[in-house]
């Protein structure tokens, strides 16, 4: 699940920078936002990364961590170690997200 | 007998161009531009008449395949001289330059460089040239990536230069945008196109009019050059095809665009070229050059032959033979070696070569021969005219309009010379540039000076609407008198406003304020002017007083809010009788905020007070932006930060805090026992009996009592357990014990991060599985670590077992195991030297009291019982395993006369010795329920553990 939100926000951040248009921002700067159109989609991958992520994260590590009672469970570090790094650039696509949203958002 | 030589000559010229050359202007070998990408090379050429300002933008591939494609890099030279070419095409040209790549991503080489002129592009060609050396060939081909970034740039660049502009893009491979799949390049196909291109993709937004028809309406000149080598395996191959739809709006029946039934005059074409190799690429660019400069393609003749006449200003070669050779039509040979000495400027660009003969002169006039023609080489005539208007002032629509210019001829060299009209043949055309399409006006009057240029057309306006329109004045179907060689067309255009007549009214331009936002509303006033030779007119409004969108960048056409004009008392016909001025606030809004441009117009019937009617159009234009509120920009960027990365990583950290604990649960069983180690970490028990020697049960081994998994509790003689969880979320959370003041704890160490390294040396901190079933330790006074040379020193072996079946054997084998543990002896070494050199750089601490105390309290617990025991001083306690038979007998479980027992504090704190009474409670234990039993320390040290007494 981690894998695969992770994935999809991260084809959605491609996805809405390829709308992206250098544009004026504060006082005289500029900045390549993606399109205010494009919003849906930036929401959809601020939704899958990092928060769905993050989720799955906790989710290993609540599985993991009440496995340890069950004889039968058997502990998979690397899932942990996948999402512990997965979460880590879930969050670099995040903030792509997050400013594409702000800016959509805050224009008046 | 010059007269009689004349008309032979022409006769025969004129009979040459009819049967040798008479078969059409198609390109003699290499690829044959359309109709419509002749306008796009005309349109350039237009544009420059007007401008003196050129924008260039090279959008280069730079995919993976170019080093196949274009393994030479010929490709970085033909650009570069093209730039060259751009730059001289003009004088007085300000050329400005931008470059970009794109394979899978679109890449910025070279931002824009303003400001350059035909005598210092050298060194913007060469930096050109060198990037794309330079740029390694990688990745796909994103297109749509690369298109509208680059259309982004250039309509940045507009904003700045309000010049030409040309986009120059070259890719070798169709398109490949994502994964590659059939849905993702058909959805940007049909994106670029404006028009679903493609099955198998989304159709475009409906809004949109696509990326490559918004660039011709913008004026972007687009030169598509397609790098097709057939003999290099290229997967996108079946997107290939579509290149020219999209440059060029329609090929077929594909078509792009808003007006895919043909090329609408108000905009400018595309031009799509295709190259089959890197030596074809060569030809086509040193081709578009002369096309561009102004020259019109014509088939050799026989042999190579071609005529030249006065008609003619300079013409131009492209060969792939570089031995080319010319005979002129004195019988003269030129070739490389003497072409400049001849009149010719050479151009190289790979394998292909450019002759242009700078100027024609009177000895020029004949008939010339390639000798080393081939079916590739292109002949290409200009004819240097070159028209010069007046300025226009203001039409009145309706009556007739003297248009005065001049018609002048530049040679190769740029240099206006004196024309002598008559040695050319054309069809002077004047147009107006309507929605609809270029209408011609009429001509009433031409009159045209032959020798000097100067001519003056008398235009009838009557169909012409008020309004701001552009005129395109032309001199079409070009030709030389004498051969009529085919020359290009020649064309100007000119912005005029054109106003009603005096009886009617009018309505002047609108310029409308900026729209700030979506909140915001842009404002202009609209002036409803009556007549001003009549008492009154009319005006109407046909199509209803709603103006319509002409072009906006932000693709807004159906959300536009206009008022202002509905206050208008309009009759039933919806005209509006006009007596005296009225004043009209126009207003225009949109919920969506974009930074655009926006073109709109109004259509009106302008009406005398006798019925005459005049349509019309207002134009209306304004500027929009969308304005970004900073502190809303900062608090939500705080806030979604906060809910999408710092509270889930607040959560992950609650989370692990909140797990993080050190399992205790049922069936756990404890072991303390004295032992003996020495410093090769060999441990015995204290009659110096290995421990694996003796038989281990469960009176060893009492119950612990169950208890709930805990992030801290106390043990009484290793110390204080703990879950820690460190800040960093994506940090491991560790188990610790630390072991009570004075003390020292040994063991199979778990986990413990660095910063504990040194505590972890020292053995005051030691890691452990984060379940307690698994745990067992060593711990000794700190001070005993001192004598632990070669003698062993009194410790507690501390040892804990989760045995849920009862296996009577798991005591001893739990025993068996940590007695093989070999780490002992380097956590020894290193906590001794540890200790050591803190004893050291704290010498006077060491020699204290407390640390005698310590020392004393060691020497009680653990020396003196060692000499006790029978053994020899000297013999090193490892002997000891091999004299089993010597060692003391002991007690077993079942001799020594108390029954197995369970639990410490469940059932009454039993010691975990079978020859240790319980105690009677108090003290540690009383408050600890975990504390198995122990014989009561030794009062001076509370830290020791627990021992028999003697």
């Amino acid at each position: 699940m981690g894998g695969l939100a992770f994935a999809f926000g991260t084809a959605l951040a491609l996805w809405t920078a390829l709308t992206a248009e250098v544009q004026p921002f504060l006082g005289n700067s500029t900045f390549p936002f993606a399109a205010v159109s494009a919003l849906p989609l930036s929401i959809g991958g601020y939704v899958l990364t990092p928060l769905v992520v993050f989720a799955a994260l906790l989710w290993d590590r609540l599985a993991q961590r009440l496995g340890l009672r069950d004889r039968n469970f058997a502990l998979r570090p690397a899932y942990s170690r996948a999402l512990q790094w997965l979460s880590a650039g879930a969050m670099l696509v995040g903030i792509w997200h997050v400013l594409n949203i702000a800016y959509a958002a805050s224009g008046t | 007998m010059k007269r009689a030589l004349a008309f032979v000559t022409t006769t025969a010229l004129a009979i040459l161009m009819s049967v040798g050359f008479a078969s059409g202007a198609s390109a003699a070998g290499g690829y044959e531009l359309t109709s419509i990408a002749k306008g796009g090379v005309e349109d350039l050429r237009q544009c420059l008449a007007s401008s003196d300002t050129l924008d260039v933008f090279y959008l280069i591939d730079s995919s993976g395949s170019m080093k196949d494609t274009d393994s030479g890099i010929v490709r970085a030279d033909l650009l570069a001289n093209s730039l060259r070419e751009l730059a001289g095409l003009k004088e007085g040209l300000t050329l400005n330059y931008a470059a970009s790549f794109f394979s899978t991503r679109y890449l910025p080489e070279i931002d824009w460089v303003d400001g350059i002129t035909a005598a210092d592009v050298d060194a913007q060609a060469d930096a050109l040239a060198n990037a794309i050396r330079a740029r390694p060939p990688a990745g796909s081909t994103n297109w749509l990536q690369a298109v509208t970034s680059a259309q982004s740039s250039v309509a940045a660049q507009h904003q700045k230069t309000n010049g030409c502009q040309a986009l120059i893009w070259l890719t070798d491979g169709g398109i490949w945008v994502g994964d590659n799949s059939v849905s993702a390049n058909a959805t940007a196909l049909n994106s670029m196109c404006g028009a679903p291109l493609v099955a198998g993709g989304a159709a475009p937004d409906p809004t949109s009019r696509g990326t490559f028809s918004e660039m011709r309406q913008a004026g972007v000149i687009v030169f598509g050059v397609m790098l097709r080598d057939e003999s290099v395996r290229d997967t996108q191959s079946e997107y290939v095809k579509f290149m020219r739809p999209l440059v060029e709006g329609q090929d077929g029946d594909m078509n792009c665009g808003e007006y895919p039934d043909g090329h609408d005059e108000r905009y400018v074409s595309g031009v799509y070229l295709q190259a089959a190799n890197a030596g074809d690429l060569a030809r086509v660019f040193l081709r578009l050059g002369a096309l561009v400069a102004g020259g019109a393609e014509s088939p050799f003749g026989p042999d190579g032959e071609f005529p030249v006449d006065a008609g003619v200003a300079s013409f131009s070669i492209v060969t792939d033979n570089g031995s080319w050779r010319l005979t002129a039509p004195d019988g003269s040979v030129v070739t490389a070696a003497n072409a400049d000495a001849a009149g010719f400027d050479v151009d190289q660009s790979g394998q292909a070569v450019r002759l242009t003969l700078r100027a024609v002169r009177t000895s020029d006039i004949g008939t010339w021969k390639l000798d080393t023609r081939t079916d590739t080489d292109s002949l290409l005539y200009s004819s240097g005219l070159r028209l010069a208007l007046d300025p226009g002032g203001t039409f009145v629509a309706g009556s007739d309009y003297e248009l005065t210019g001049r018609v002048v001829r530049e040679g190769a060299d740029l240099t206006a010379l004196p024309v002598a009209l008559d040695a050319n043949e054309y069809t002077p055309r004047v147009g107006y540039v309507s929605p609809s399409g270029l209408i011609a006006v009429e001509l009433k009057e031409v009159h045209i000076d032959p020798t000097g240029g100067d001519f003056s057309f008398t235009l009838s306006t009557a169909d012409v609407p008020p309004g701001s329109a552009t005129f395109t004045v032309s001199l079409t179907d070009v030709s030389s008198s004498a051969a009529h060689i085919p020359l290009a067309d020649v064309s100007v255009k000119m912005q005029v406003e054109v106003t009603v007549p005096g009886d009617y009214p009018s309505i002047a331009a609108v310029e409308l304020s900026d729209l700030n936002g979506s909140d915001g509303v842009a404002s202009g006033a609209l002036t409803i002017v009556p007549p001003t030779e009549q008492p009154s007119g009319s005006v109407c409004f046909p199509a209803g007083v709603t103006p319509i969108v002409d072009s906006d960048s932000a693709d807004r056409y159906t959300s536009w809010v206009w008022g202002g004009l509905k206050e208008l008392e309009l009759d039933s016909g919806g005209c509006l009788t006009v007596t005296s001025p009225i004043d009209v606030t126009l207003t225009a809004a949109n919920p969506d905020a974009a930074n655009s441009k926006v073109a709109a117009h109004l259509d009106v019937i302008y009406k005398t007070s006798s019925g005459d009617e005049l349509p019309g159009s207002v134009p209306i234009s304004f500027v929009t932006t969308r304005p970004v509120n900073g502190a809303a920009f900062a608090v939500l960027m705080v806030g979604l930060l906060l809910a999408g990365l710092l509270l889930p990583l607040v959560a992950l950290w609650i989370f692990s805090w909140l797990f993080t604990r050190i399992t205790r649960g049922s069936h756990l069983h404890r072991a303390s026992v004295p032992v003996r180690i020495d410093a090769s970490g060999r441990m015995t028990t204290e009659d110096g009996r290995p421990l694996a020697k003796r038989d281990w049960s469960l009176d060893d081994f009492p119950f612990h009592s169950k208890q709930p998994d805990s992030r801290r509790f106390s043990d009484p003689q290793l110390g204080t357990f703990r879950g820690r969880v460190p800040w960093n979320p994506f940090s491991r959370p560790w188990y610790q014990v630390a072991a009570r003041e004075g003390m020292v704890l040994f063991g199979p160490g778990g986990y413990l991060p660095r910063s504990l390294s040194q505590k972890r040396a020292a053995g005051r901190v030691l890691g452990l599985s984060g379940d307690l079933g698994r745990v067992w330790a060593v711990t000794m006074a700190a001070a005993t670590l001192s004598t632990l040379r070669d003698d062993p020193v009194a410790a507690t072996l501390v040892v804990f077992l989760r045995n849920e079946t009862g296996d009577k054997s798991a005591y001893r084998e739990r025993i068996a195991k940590l007695a093989s543990d070999g780490s002992l002896e380097r956590q020894l070494t290193a906590a001794r030297e540890a200790v050591a050199a803190e004893l050291s750089a704290n010498s006077t601490k060491t020699t204290s009291g407390a640390a005698q105390k310590a020392q004393a309290g060691a020497t009680e617990t653990g020396a003196a019982p060692r000499r006790n025991d029978g053994m020899p001083d000297s013999e090193p306690p490892r002997r000891q395993r091999g004299a089993e038979a010597a060692e003391p007998p002991r007690r077993s479980s079942s001799s020594d006369g108390h029954p197995p027992r369970r639990g410490v504090s469940g059932d009454g704190g039993r010691s975990s010795h079978p020859d240790v009474s319980p105690r009677s409670g108090g003290g540690t234990s009383a408050s600890d329920p975990n504390e198995p039993p122990r014989r009561t320390p030794a009062p001076s040290d509370p830290g020791e553990p627990p021992r028999r007494s003697r």
